[in-house]
């Protein structure tokens, strides 16, 4: 098993992967020009993209100007890039030690063969301070080992299609956007409750 | 690592080490057949020839066999015969070849321990057909005679074949050292 060799092995030419996906020099394919290969060719930085997530919580939020972590935080940010994996490569997602100096800690991950999207990269806060990232800054880093066999099928992933929503809400707005979602259920309680004290009523009044 | 399999008809596609994939992909190997020019060695004179020097051109024959004509070699006799594939071996690759197994079991061989192709080669490639056998052999053209076995090399920074034997479209003679 070997680290691949980035330098040879990363293309943006969408045919040159396919052609390649089974060879024993199989291409990852990188959509954009900007990734990094500023620690040589064993491993790749990604960088913030357009998106970023509340653990747990599918709505996607603009990056914008940039997304702010507060301290004991954890959120998850899209990477800019939008990789496509062989069926003979295998990925390791881990921090870069800028971070570290900041007191965050990038969600060590796993990319696996065929993996076809943008990467959701967990990131936390664990200082006592804001951190605030930009879009295109460096996020993570990325390692790629050859495989000593071939995925004999294709994971098929299908791009993430969550609403993008401008700025985070605080927890009032969020409970009102609630109500406002299920207000035929919150009807339909009311009524119950309505129902109950009716028929307690009634009882009450025969005893 | 001899690469084999899909990773190597994958590798064939992908560098086009041959151009027909079909025709060539063998599992483990690439299948290399006889291509229609012949260079015949037939000395004159005194028959001496001393290693280093370049072979006198009175004794270099070629010759262009029709599909419909052999390549007939009897007992002790031997030709210069090339690929009919042009074949180019990625940088990071290493190229062996073998006689195919039918061909060696009537003893005769398609290269004399010379099997070595370089990462870099482009061009067909060369064989020194020798029948060792009691038998007239006759091979048609184009009919499968070789395997190329590929290895991955331990590093890329090699500095690609571009020696004498290189873009060859025809055999090959032994060339002045």
């Amino acid at each position: 098993m070997a680290i691949v060799d980035l330098k040879n092995r990363i293309t943006n030419d969408l045919s040159r992967y396919n052609k390649s996906k089974l060879s024993s020099q199989s291409l990852i394919y990188i959509d954009q020009d900007s990734y990094k290969l500023d620690d040589g060719p064993a491993s790749v930085d990604l960088s913030v993209g357009d998106k970023w997530f509340f653990v747990n919580e599918n709505t996607a939020y603009d990056v914008a100007d940039g997304v702010e972590i507060n301290p004991f935080q954890s959120i998850l940010i899209e990477t800019k890039e939008h990789i496509r994996m062989p069926l003979n490569v295998f990925g390791l997602v881990t921090g870069k030690g800028r971070h570290i100096f900041q007191g965050a800690f990038i969600s060590t991950g796993k990319i696996d063969p065929s993996f076809d999207n943008k990467l959701k990269i967990g990131i936390y806060n664990g200082s006592k301070k804001k951190i605030k990232l930009v879009k295109d800054a460096p996020l993570c880093t990325c390692v790629f080992f050859e495989m000593e066999t071939n995925l004999p099928y294709e994971n098929k992933r299908s791009n993430d299609a969550a609403p993008v929503s401008p700025k985070p809400i605080g927890r009032k707005k969020r409970f009102l956007v609630w109500v406002k979602e299920n207000k035929e259920l919150i009807a339909i309680f009311i009524s119950l409750i309505a129902l109950i004290g009716t028929l307690l009523n009634v009882f009450l009044k025969i005893d | 690592m001899i690469v084999v399999g899909e990773n190597l008809s994958s590798l064939i596609s992908q560098h086009k080490i041959v151009e027909n994939v079909n025709e060539c992909y063998d599992e483990t190997s690439i299948a290399l057949s006889l291509d229609n020019n012949i260079t015949d060695i037939i000395p004159t004179g005194d028959m001496t020839f001393v290693y280093g020097n370049e072979l006198p051109l009175e004794w270099i024959k070629e010759r262009c066999l029709n599909n419909d004509e052999f390549l007939t070699l009897g007992p002790g006799e031997s030709a210069l015969g090339c690929s009919h594939e042009r074949v180019n071996i990625p940088v990071g690759y290493f190229g062996i070849l073998q006689t195919k197994g039918s061909l060696a079991r009537l003893f005769v061989t398609i290269h004399c321990c010379d099997a070595q192709i370089e990462p870099g080669f482009s061009g067909k490639i060369t064989f020194e057909i020798v029948n060792f056998s009691k038998m007239t052999i006759k091979i048609r053209p184009k009919e499968k005679i070789g395997a190329l076995f590929l290895f991955k090399t331990s590093t890329n920074i090699v500095k690609p074949y571009n020696g004498r034997y290189n873009n060859s479209d025809k055999p090959t003679i032994q060339k002045k050292i």
